[in-house]
Parts: C-alpha cells; sequence; structure tokens
C-alpha cells in the first residue's frame, strides 16, 4: 500500500515486520502500529516534498513570485532537459562528483595515515599539537588562491582545496579516536608479545573502524564544500562552475537547477557512504567501542 | 620413580646469585614429585646452577625442583609528575607447577603491577622474576594473562577471538587450529566459533577468553580479578568452571582477588600482602577436607571459616 514510499533504510524493517506471522493477537496489533506509524512518517515526507513543489509552481504560474528571480519547478525541468541533450548534464555533475569523491578520499586517507605516525610517535604528535590546533581553525577557503597559483587553475587545485578542507579534522579526530582505544585491550595483546605494528593492526585500527567511518561521513559534506568554492574560484566546468555562471548572466533556472542536481549527487554519496559503512559494519560486528 | 641428577632449573644465564632459591618452598616438596618427571622434560637450568646448589649441600630434592615461578627481592616505582609511587617492595614468592596461588590484598598494593611484572609487561626497578628457569625480560607467552573483563574482540568471531594469540606469536598452523578447535568442542564453545561475542553470555565469553589464553599454551596462567566483572552467580559457576580446566588443562595459576572466600575456595596456597607499597605479609597454606576439591565444594569445608576469619584480620580492612 505504501510501496514507492519506501526510503532507504525502511525497506529492510518493513520486510522483516511482514515475515513474522506465528504470533501472539496482541503483538500483532502492536506490530500493525508500528507499521502504520511507519507508513505515515513516509507519507508525511512524501507530502512536504510534493507540496513544496506543487507551491512553487502554482505561485510562478499566477505569478505571485517573479519566476525570472526564484525560477519554478517546469523551467527547472526543461533546463535539466536542455542540459541533457547537449549532454552537458552527465559532464558537470561527473566533473564536480569525481572531484569531491577524489577530495575525500584523499582526505580520509591521508589524514588516517597521518594520525597513525602520530599514534607511533608520541613526541612528534606532541610537537605538533599547537600547529594543529591553528591549522585547524583557519578557515581553509582561505588557502584556496594560493593552492591557485602554486597548482594552477584547474581541477588539482579545486582537489587539493577539498582535500585540505577534511584533512586537519581527520587527523584530530582519528588520532582521537587512536588514543581512545581501552588500554586493556592493548594490554591484552602485549600479554601475547605483539609488537607495536601488531598493537596497531590488530587492536587500534579496528577498533577504530567506526571513528574513522564517522570522518569519511563528515568528509562527504566538507569535501563538497571544498569542492564548491574551488570550482567558484578557479573552474570552467562542474556544478559550481554552472552556479556562478548562471548567478552572472542572471539566468536563475540553470543556478537552480544546478543546486537541484547538487543536493540529489550529496545526498546519494553520503547514502552510499552509510551503505559502505553497513557493508563493512556488518550485523553488530561493530558495537560501540 | 626419580632419580636422576640435577632438576634444578631455576638458573639465570646471566646473574651467578643463587641463594634466593632455598625458601619456603621446601614444605611443597612431597606434593609436587608426582611432576618432576614432567619437569625433566624441560629444564633449562644451567648445568652450573645445580651443582652449585649441591655442593652448597641443598640437596636436589629440595621444593625448588618443582618452581615454575620465582619472584626474588621484587620493587617496583611508578615515577609521575607529582611524584613517585613505591607499588612494590622487597616481594618474594615462588610458585610450584601445578599450583593455584591465590593473592589478596587491599586496593592498590600492587596486585596487577605484581602480575605485570610476571608477565614481563612492566620492568622491576629491583629484584628479578623467573619463569621456567629463565629471567624475564619481555612478555612471553609461556605466561598467558586473562584480565578482569574478556576483550572479546566485538569485530572479530569466536574462532578468530581464540586464535589471536596464535597469530601475533604468529604460530598459527593447522595442528594449532586443530588443537583450538578441540579446545573449544571440550568445553562447549564448538557450535559458537563462527558467533559474535556479543551473541554469547558472559560465562561463555569468559571461556572463550581462557581458551584464547590456552591456546598459546602457556604454562602459567595470570588471572586479574578475572571474575569481578560477573554478577555473584555467575562468577561462583564460572569460577567453577575455570577452575576445572585449569586443573584438567595441567596448569599453574596465580590468581588476584578481592574477595576472599574465592582466594580460598581456589588456592592451595593464599598471599596476603599489605597495603602501599605493597609487601607480602603472610602465606597460607590452604587444606581443606573435602570430597572434590572443587572452588564450591571447598567452601563447604569445616577449615574454610578459619581460613577466611585469619585472612579478614591480616587484610585489616576499616570502613
Ligand atoms: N602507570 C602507573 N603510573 C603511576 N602509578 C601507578 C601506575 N599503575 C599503578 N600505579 C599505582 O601503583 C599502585 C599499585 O597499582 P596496582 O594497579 O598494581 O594495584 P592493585 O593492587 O592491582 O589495585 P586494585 O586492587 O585496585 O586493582 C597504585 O597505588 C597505583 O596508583
Ligand atoms: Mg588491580
Amino acid at each position: 500500500m505504501n510501496r514507492g514510499f519506501l526510503w532507504l533504510g525502511s525497506m529492510k524493517e518493513m520486510n522483516w515486520l511482514q515475515k513474522d506471522i506465528s504470533i501472539s493477537n496482541e503483538h500483532k496489533e502492536f506490530l500493525k502500529k508500528v507499521k502504520i506509524r511507519k507508513a505515515s512518517i513516509l507519507i508525511a515526507r512524501g507530502f512536504i516534498l510534493v507540496a513544496f513543489f506543487a507551491l512553487w509552481e502554482l505561485m510562478a504560474a499566477l505569478k505571485l513570485i517573479d519566476s525570472f528571480i526564484t525560477s519554478q519547478p517546469s523551467r527547472i525541468i526543461d533546463t535539466l532537459a536542455s542540459l541533457y541533450r547537449e549532454g552537458d548534464l552527465f559532464y558537470h555533475t561527473g566533473v564536480t562528483c569525481f572531484e569531491t569523491v577524489i577530495g575525500f578520499l584523499l582526505g580520509t586517507v591521508t589524514g588516517t595515515v597521518i594520525a597513525v605516525v602520530l599514534w607511533w610517535s608520541e613526541f612528534l604528535s606532541k610537537v605538533l599539537e599547537p600547529y594543529l590546533v591553528v591549522l585547524n581553525s583557519l578557515p581553509k577557503i582561505a588557502l584556496g588562491p594560493i593552492f591557485i597559483v602554486w597548482i594552477g587553475a584547474g581541477p588539482s587545485s579545486i582537489i587539493a582545496i577539498a582535500l585540505t578542507i577534511s584533512l586537519i579534522v581527520t587527523i584530530l579526530e582519528v588520532l582521537n579516536g587512536f588514543i581512545s582505544v581501552d588500554q586493556e585491550k592493548i594490554k591484552l595483546v602485549r600479554t601475547f608479545g605483539a609488537s607495536r605494528t601488531q598493537v596497531l593492526m590488530k587492536v587500534v585500527l579496528p577498533s577504530s573502524y567506526p571513528v574513522i567511518i564517522n570522518a569519511l561521513k563528515v568528509n562527504v559534506g566538507l569535501s563538497w564544500v571544498g569542492v564548491i568554492v574551488g570550482e567558484f574560484l578557479v573552474s570552467k566546468a562542474g556544478l559550481g562552475y554552472l552556479i556562478v555562471y548562471g548567478g552572472q548572466v542572471f539566468q536563475l533556472d540553470l543556478v537552480m537547477t544546478s543546486v537541484l542536481i547538487l543536493s540529489i549527487a550529496a545526498a546519494l554519496m553520503y547514502q552510499g557512504v552509510v551503505y559502505l559503512e553497513k557493508a563493512l559494519v556488518k550485523s553488530g560486528k561493530h558495537t560501540a567501542v | 620413580m626419580y632419580t636422576g641428577e640435577a632438576y634444578f632449573c631455576s638458573g639465570t644465564q646471566k646473574s651467578p646469585n643463587f641463594s634466593f632459591t632455598v625458601y619456603p618452598t621446601k614444605l611443597y616438596t612431597v606434593l609436587y614429585i608426582k611432576t618432576i618427571t614432567q619437569q625433566v622434560r624441560r629444564i633449562k637450568g644451567t648445568g652450573l646452577m645445580s651443582r652449585a646448589v649441591k655442593l652448597a649441600g641443598l640437596g636436589t630434592e629440595d621444593g625448588i625442583l618443582g618452581a615454575i615461578v620465582e619472584v626474588h627481592n621484587l620493587g617496583m616505582k611508578y615515577h609521575s609528575l607529582n611524584g613517585e609511587v613505591t607499588a612494590l617492595e622487597n616481594i618474594s614468592l615462588t610458585v610450584e607447577e601445578g599450583e593455584f596461588v591465590s593473592i589478596v590484598g587491599p586496593s592498590g598494593c600492587g596486585k596487577s603491577t605484581l602480575l605485570s611484572l610476571i608477565a614481563g609487561l612492566l620492568h622491576p626497578t629491583e629484584g628479578s622474576v623467573i619463569v621456567g628457569g629463565r629471567q624475564v625480560t619481555g612478555a612471553a607467552h609461556q605466561v598467558g594473562y586473562m584480565l578482569q573483563k574478556d576483550y572479546l574482540f566485538e569485530w572479530r568471531t569466536i574462532f578468530e577471538n581464540v586464535i589471536l594469540g596464535l597469530e601475533i606469536t604468529r604460530t598459527l598452523n593447522n595442528a594449532a587450529r586443530d588443537r583450538v578447535l578441540g579446545l573449544l568442542e571440550t568445553y562447549g564453545l564448538l557450535e559458537f566459533k563462527d558467533k559474535y561475542p556479543n551473541q554469547l553470555s558472559g560465562g561463555m565469553r569468559q571461556r572463550a577468553a581462557l581458551i584464547r589464553t590456552l591456546a598459546v599454551d602457556p604454562q602459567i596462567l595470570l588471572l586479574d580479578e578475572a571474575f569481578s566483572a560477573l554478577d555473584y552467580q555467575t562468577r561462583l559457576a564460572v569460577a567453577e568452571d575455570i577452575y576445572g580446566i585449569i586443573k584438567r588443562e595441567n596448569k599453574t595459576a596465580i590468581l588476584v582477588t578481592h574477595d576472599i572466600a574465592e582466594s580460598i575456595s581456589m588456592a592451595d596456597r593464599v598471599v596476603v600482602m599489605t597495603k602501599r607499597p605493597g609487601t607480602i605479609k603472610r602465606f597460607y597454606s590452604i587444606s581443606l577436607t573435602c570430597d572434590r576439591k572443587t572452588p564450591i565444594n571447598c567452601r563447604e569445608a569445616p577449615e574454610f571459616r578459619y581460613y577466611f576469619n585469619k585472612i579478614w584480620r591480616d587484610l585489616d580492612i576499616h570502613v
């Protein structure tokens, strides 16, 4: 009955509810209530989305708002279609997504590697602590122009900006995760004569999985910011470029369309990380650490 | 039955200081004659040492024959910015092969420190620890350590948890794998081997932790309040269970506990420590009359209360 409204995540629970049969009436009643509640949440969510766009369209059609400034759903669809026809849709979306994925993967991996190094050498981590704190509070966007001068106006600078934005926070988060690993677990492997590498591989890294995944989630968001700002500054392609260009030539249809694509792409990428997390952290393997 | 010469296995390669091995262990000689044949197989001491002991007229039939852990004048200080803490002072203790020794003492008197020193996780400020005839210089896998909680890794299955020690010591081969499977089977965990720790009860988890320790085939087990994270009922059952396993596997054990009754019910000997700086206050050889020596049966023994009161008074606990 509520098919079509299934939002990611709710699907599994619904199936599970349907499977349970041989149970008492009271329990059936309870399950039914849960099911109805879930369905109403989904319906309400869908309703807000539909109502928002319907209202927008209606107000533009009735000239209550100026669709030259606010654009309008039907015009967004037209813009999408023409972008698609000219082959621009996937090109620009692809460029931005590529830069973002590379940015956040590099940020997470490099940050984790640096965190390992700092975990290894407490001396180094103490020495670098104030620098990390300062760098962490610095708005990394401010470094944009420097990268452009150094690396050149192109995707590399954009990726560099995205990477810098997530790097420091990853280092701090992951290092913190490493340090807060239960000392007794480390003691346990040390009783077997574990070397420092083994302590890292057998205890510290696996216990910090959730922290790293969390960093990944945060970094997706941060990398989008980095990439869009980067594209504002230099690029000749990408959604950020379309937004800036649309703004400059007063083509709000293009701006709105790009923002819409951007929000869908960002949501999908976030769900991708959530999915990755689920795949890695199967069936309660990782309870809270 | 036993006729060889020089089964003395307490030598260290470097230090020629032998005066230490001569104390209370004599009392236990008789009991451990039966383990001598086992001893013969693993002599690691220098022949020189045994000859020296003979010359000194100490004889080879001393209790020292079966000594597997020897702690000599051990002292341990911790340093921190707030100053220096003397955790242990002048601790001397010998544990015989196959013996079960309990250590009780006030909080913070250095019990865990003592176990860490025996396991080679810490280096003593003074004195030395000899395990199986060798001076302890770092973590060695002839010593198995059980901590207060089971610390099974939640990202590993029970089987993967149990082979952790084998992985770390790089001794995971087919024979070892079979042995571990055998242990899991004997102790009723085989069907859970692919489950994750959070799918097991507290008692089963503690048992899995013990098998993880036994997997590397240690000669000595150190149990640091190994049962205290469990509720009282489970605790009695788990203590009974673990005791049975330790005895069946013929392991030597040193148990640290706050529970006087637990210490008496499991041990052949109870060591009472003073408060910080920890020293040894008294040894009690426990001999209880009960049919089958298990912790729960032991609690029924008529002498139980006697030991309990003695140790309670020794601990001198004020509220
Ligand atoms: N790493 C350390 N640095 C400084 N002091 C320490 C350290 N570890 C232990 N101590 C101190 O040494 C003393 C002995 O500690 P230990 O943990 O061995 O005692 P314990 O007998 O096991 O105590 P409990 O019964 O509470 O487990 C304590 O007073 C403790 O504060
Ligand atoms: Mg302790």
